[in-house]
């Protein structure tokens, strides 16, 4: 395995939604891992999902429906947004593990962070359970209400 | 020159602001709480933000919130309108702390114009005339010697507010003595500082204000005065361009005197200098607003200039559009506010959805609102629900028009101060121009 061929499956993992991939090509391994990026220091110009335009209009719409549908279902609550910020998942202060679909959480226990007016305000669970889908991506702007987690409770 | 304008405002106001914005090429981001989530003002602008549940305070009122929208937004200025955050120099200061253009005077000239003793003090020593007045009184004696002084009938005013608390009126030593301590303890009830001071009361009064504008090149130039007489409980509800009781050479007195203040007090950007006249003419100052008005639209209708666009071409840096030599004030502009309140009723605010809005329309006829068929009147905002201006090439024909429109005009569903206004354009009285601040109580309604 030549260091191009690394190079160009670096360039097509990066491209796809995958955030690990190994394998095994005769006596070499390969792994790759990329960790989540945190968009700290990167202005967002194209004004996503605060911003009623077409894209953000749409995925406004599912996460209305994925918020919708849990409401129908008792065991299932969304977390919203409590101020407008930049919502993050890691918290740079404690140096916490971003929590991913799957990750079990409990009620009081930080979840992610929102930065306003350069103060990041830290955001805990209200619910015990399992985090089922996260709504917003790291860097994102976001606005008062607006869903962020959906937790099965126990 | 500005490039994205948060507006903080809802409502009418909100959506006049987003209009200036996108004909000056300009994009604008509304706020919004989630009472308002299906507002017209929402859907114009280019993007939107909930701030907030319903109640102002937490969402119109909140001031990290909104800043917060502005930043992640890119937005680089900040349009406050009218009420709301729009004469709050911490807001404005904290503004201009996060990079962001408040569209609006410097916080500390709003400071100072929200101090009433210290805007009145200012004033005085720009040669605007005050109304004779008292320090703050310890008591009902201290009000008798003063009031003697100033001669009656006088005005026991609270120095911490407005809106009506702790006023009492007083024509004889004996009245002062009597409502002096009840004066003193609506000021402590309403505003937590029981402190009065007497001023002249002058009877008959016409509320006249000017429209002043000055850019950051030291250009000042007044837009002519409104005749904003017709008032309930301080509250205006017509407005008109230009007064039929001034004088040419009046008109000019006052203007020079309004530029002279806003000079004085190195005002920048829009802002409004009130005076009340007597029926001899006399005149004398009582607050400058630093914001732009409810009633704004008649001095635009009378001189053709984009108030707004003009604050926003302002705060961009650029000089005036136009100079008082080049102003030119043409024809009889009237605004009727209407509101969902019922007249008939002591005008108690109405609450539910509007059926129907059929709009008037016409030459020389503008509606400014916010409301359409099925639009929800809440109970958490003003009652305001739209202002009809009208244009005429005299104040008979303004007359006229506006009585022709809001025969037409139609809000289904709700009261609205309509037949109210429909009353007052057919009142002799009004229509010969021979009204006052008192004019509606007078009236009975």
């Amino acid at each position: 395995m030549d260091v191009n061929t690394i190079k160009n499956f670096i360039k097509f993992l990066k491209e796809s939604h995958y955030n690990e991939f190994s394998m095994r090509d005769g006596g070499v391994t390969l792994k790759v891992k990329f960790e989540p990026e945190r968009k700290n220091d990167q202005k967002i110009h194209g004004i996503d999902t605060v911003i009623k335009n077409k894209s953000a209009e749409k995925k406004e719409a599912e996460e209305k429906d994925s918020a919708a549908k849990a409401a129908s279902d008792k065991f299932v609550k969304i977390i919203t947004s409590p101020i407008v910020g930049r919502f993050y998942s890691t918290m740079m202060a404690d140096n916490l593990e971003p929590i991913r679909e799957g990750d079990p959480i409990r009620m009081n226990q930080k979840i992610c962070m929102i930065e306003a007016m350069n103060i990041e305000h830290e955001i805990s669970s209200p619910y015990s359970g399992i985090m089922e889908e996260m709504f917003v991506d790291d860097g994102s702007p976001v606005m008062y209400g607006q869903p962020l987690f959906k937790v099965r409770t126990n | 020159m500005i490039k994205r304008v948060l507006v903080a405002n809802r409502g009418e106001i909100a959506i006049r602001i987003i209009r200036a914005c996108h004909e000056l090429g300009v994009e604008a981001i509304a706020v919004y709480s989630e009472a308002d989530a299906e507002s017209l003002h929402v859907k114009m602008a280019d993007g939107a933000v909930c701030v907030g549940p319903a109640n102002p305070k937490e969402s119109y009122l909140y001031v990290p919130n909104i800043i917060s929208a502005a930043e992640v937004t890119d937005c680089d200025a900040v349009h406050p309108g009218y009420g709301f955050l729009s004469e709050n120099a911490d807001f404005a200061e904290i503004c201009k702390k996060h990079q962001l253009n408040f569209i609006g005077p410097e916080p500390r000239v709003i400071l100072l114009m929200g101090d009433k003793s210290q805007a009145r003090a200012m004033m005085r020593t720009a040669g605007v005339p005050i109304v004779p007045g008292s320090a703050p009184l310890a008591s009902s004696d201290e009000a008798v010697i003063e009031a003697e002084k100033i001669g009656y009938p006088v005005i026991i005013k609270a120095s911490g507010g407005g809106g009506g608390k702790g006023m009492r009126i007083a024509r004889s030593s004996n009245e002062i003595r009597t409502s002096f301590d009840v004066a003193k303890n609506e000021a402590r009830m309403a505003f937590n500082n029981d402190e009065v001071y007497i001023e002249k009361y002058i009877e008959k009064a016409r509320h006249i204000e000017f429209q002043v504008i000055a850019d950051h090149h030291g250009n000042v130039a007044h837009l002519g005065e409104r005749d904003c007489s017709i008032q309930r409980r301080h509250q205006k509800l017509v407005e008109e361009a230009p007064s039929s009781f001034l004088t040419e050479s009046l008109r000019h007195r006052m203007g020079d005197i309004a530029v002279k203040a806003v000079k004085t007090a190195k005002y920048t950007n829009a802002g409004t200098i009130e005076f009340i006249m007597d029926p001899d003419k006399n005149f004398y100052f009582m607050e400058m607003n630093s914001r732009i008005q409810v009633e704004h639209p008649v001095t635009e209708m009378v001189t053709g200039i984009d108030l707004v666009k003009e604050q926003i071409l302002i705060a961009s840096g650029h000089h005036l559009s136009f100079s008082q030599k080049t102003l030119n004030i043409s024809g009889h502009a009237i605004e009727c506010r209407i509101c969902a309140e019922d007249p008939s009723n002591h005008f108690i605010p109405q609450v539910g959805t509007i059926i129907d809005y059929i709009p008037s329309g016409g030459p020389c006829v503008r509606i400014d609102t916010h409301v359409h068929s099925g639009y929800y009147v809440s109970p958490h905002y003003d009652s305001m629900i739209g202002k009809v201006i009208v244009h005429g090439k005299d104040r008979t024909e303004a007359i006229a028009r506006m009585k022709r429109v809001l025969a037409e005009i139609k809000f289904t569903g709700l009261n609205t101060t309509i037949p109210f206004f429909q009353k007052l354009l057919n009142n002799d009285r009004f229509v010969k121009g021979d009204i006052s601040t008192s004019f509606i109580a007078e009236m009975g309604a």
